[in-house]
């Protein structure tokens, strides 16, 4: 179990968003103030074969200077049409927490802190990945 | 302990501008300040200037000749204390080198600031301005206390006073050359600077050795890393000794094992140098990580920043705090390509200055948000994200690119701090090709929603010590 004292205020601001967008989320300290998040139900787009899965990703001490990049999704995760997720930005043969992922490496080259988010990076990243041909 | 106050160059012109509009009357203002408290005293950086518009914010008063109206002083405190800021009201003398407050004035702060203190929970006080001299009074935990100076950071880096200081009439005949060419007053001014210089690899050495020299009375230099054996044909001064080079060279493991652990720290060896070359000056390494909040502290309170380290994460944390804490800074470093065959690409020396009016090191595009990513995960975390295909192989580095790099960057500052530059001399960010011996000035646009160098509302600037920096535990 992770106390807001083992993350810093920036890092526990962008959890604490999390956890009111998405339903459940799990929270490890990395020991820097930064935190391995694993959102436990996240809301997929209709072109894949589930409604939710987890998703995990790291957010460094340095946030919300620093952008969160680095997005893991269960390897079984398929398209409706049958469809692996494979291609530019999806690195297939990781894990996550001991589970087979695939890291999904969406950059957002002009972050800004104070505006952008932990939890509107996750929604762009899975908005992306239901929109990709 | 000292009070000082901080505003850029685009602040203060807006502000005299408005002060001194032409008709020879009074008129008035209020400055909402961030604080920035540290070992050295209390600086107060202008974050937002309201204008107080004559016969509506600023009239008539029987206890002085004008004054800020009630609704004025109630909107603005409000303000300041919704957003914990310090509050102080200007107004304007007569143009002169000289300034204090008058009678009256002094009457009238006393009646207004201690409720005013006591409501909005920061510091409450007052600035009168000449065109070429500010005073102030500051309510401060209770106590008045003199402004000592308010300071300009911009392209050039200037002091306003209360009285222009007068300068020393000898200095040390060892800076008689050098004083020839910016005078007595800009070796006090050098005298009176704490420099920071975050990196002491092959350009940050050469920078402290050259801010040593010219007499820089506080010089702090950052770095985690000890000297190795690669390090003696580009650190001035560094000696087989100090990286314990017969260890280092030893074919038994524990003997490189022990070089690596216990050589010098970089830090100590500029040390011995730096105070070789100005013996009077106070001079402290940190061996240690820019990164962790501790150290990062020492920067708040710096009169400039050098940052010659290759790391983003060091060159955000340094664009963060030049703009938070209104520290003019320059960041330098030279990039050597080199393929896998050995071609070597283009050669590039950049001395990129970062204040208001140079620019913003995230607006400039040199701040890679994906390696900054990548550099702030823990060692463990960069395995289990697979970032293993690009191996930690040095770049050359060569000490006559390390000399060129630094003494273009401390001419910049020399000729910031004492005024040398010619008046419209912008400080543009530069690109130097040694292979072509081409120099390129880059413009870029600020923008508008930085979180560092904006004055929207999310944004860091001038804030000092009402936002914590994006540091290591």
């Amino acid at each position: 179990m992770t106390s807001p004292e083992q993350l810093t205020g920036a890092v526990a601001v962008g959890i604490a968003e999390l956890r009111e967008e998405f339903d459940t989320t799990d929270v490890v300290a990395t020991g820097d103030g930064g935190a391995r998040v694993t959102v436990a139900r996240a809301p997929l787009p209709p072109s894949l074969t589930l409604s939710h899965t987890w998703v995990g990703f790291v957010i460094p001490y340095n946030y919300d200077e620093v952008q969160v990049y680095g997005h893991f999704v269960p390897a079984d995760l398929l398209y409706v049409d049958g469809r692996t997720l494979m291609g530019p930005g999806l690195q297939a043969g990781q894990t996550w927490e001991e589970r087979p992922a695939i890291k999904i490496s969406r950059n957002s080259p002009r972050w800004h802190a104070g505006l952008d988010s932990a939890a509107s990076k996750l929604i762009q990243v899975l908005q992306w990945l239901g929109e990709r041909q | 302990m000292t009070l000082d106050m901080r505003m850029t160059s685009f602040q203060r012109q807006h502000l005299l501008e408005h002060l001194f509009c032409g008709d020879g009357e009074e008129h008035g203002a209020v400055l909402a300040c961030g604080i920035a408290r540290t070992d050295h005293g209390v600086r107060l950086l202008v974050r937002q200037t309201f204008l107080a518009v004559d016969g509506v914010d600023f009239v008539a008063s029987e206890h002085a000749h004008r004054a800020l109206s009630a609704r004025f002083v109630a909107e603005t405190s409000d303000y300041c204390q919704e957003h914990g800021y310090a509050w102080l009201s200007v107004h304007n003398h007569g143009p002169g080198d000289s300034v204090g407050f008058s009678d009256p004035d002094r009457r009238s702060h006393r009646r207004l600031y201690p409720s005013l203190e006591q409501y909005i929970g920061q510091p409450v006080g007052a600035l009168v301005f000449a065109d070429r001299a500010a005073a102030g009074e500051v309510r401060l935990d209770g106590r008045v206390k003199p402004l000592r100076c308010v300071t300009i950071v911009g392209d050039r880096i200037e002091h306003m006073y209360p009285h222009q200081p007068s300068s020393l009439t000898r200095t040390s005949t060892c800076y008689d050359r050098q004083v020839l060419l910016f005078g007595a007053r800009g070796q006090e001014i050098l005298r009176d600077m704490k420099v920071v210089v975050v990196g002491g690899g092959g350009a940050g050495s050469i920078v402290c050795l050259q801010l040593a020299r010219l007499g820089v009375g506080e010089l702090v230099v950052i770095d985690p890393d000890r000297v190795s054996v690669s390090n003696l044909s580009r650190i001035p001064g560094a000696s087989r000794l100090d990286a314990l080079a017969r260890l280092a060279s030893s074919s038994w493991p524990i003997a490189r094992r022990v070089a690596a652990r216990f050589a010098r720290p970089k830090v100590r060896v500029i040390g011995r140098e730096a105070r070789r070359a100005n013996p009077t000056g106070i001079y402290r390494g940190i061996f240690g990580d820019v990164m962790s909040s501790e150290v990062a502290r020492e920067l708040a309170s710096a009169d400039f920043i050098f940052c010659a380290t290759d790391t983003m994460a060091s060159r955000m944390l340094v664009n963060v705090v030049a703009h938070q804490y209104l520290v003019p800074a320059i960041q330098l470093g030279t990039k050597v390509p080199v393929s896998r065959d050995g071609e070597v690409g283009i050669i590039h020396l950049a001395v990129r200055p970062i204040t208001v009016e140079a620019g913003c090191l995230d607006c400039a595009g040199v701040i890679s948000q994906r390696l900054l990513h990548n550099e702030s995960l823990r060692p463990e975390e960069r395995q289990r994200h697979r970032y293993i295909d690009d191996p930690d192989v040095p770049e050359p580095s060569v000490i006559t690119l390390n000399m060129e790099v630094a003494g273009r960057a401390v001419t910049d500052f020399l000729f910031m701090v004492c005024g040398l530059h010619h008046r419209d001399t912008s400080m543009l960010h530069e690109m130097y090709e040694p292979r072509e011996r081409e120099l390129t000035p880059t413009r870029f646009q600020a923008d508008p929603m930085c979180s560092c160098c904006s004055t929207c509302e999310h944004s860091r600037f001038a804030l000092g010590d009402g936002r914590v920096l994006p540091t290591r535990w």
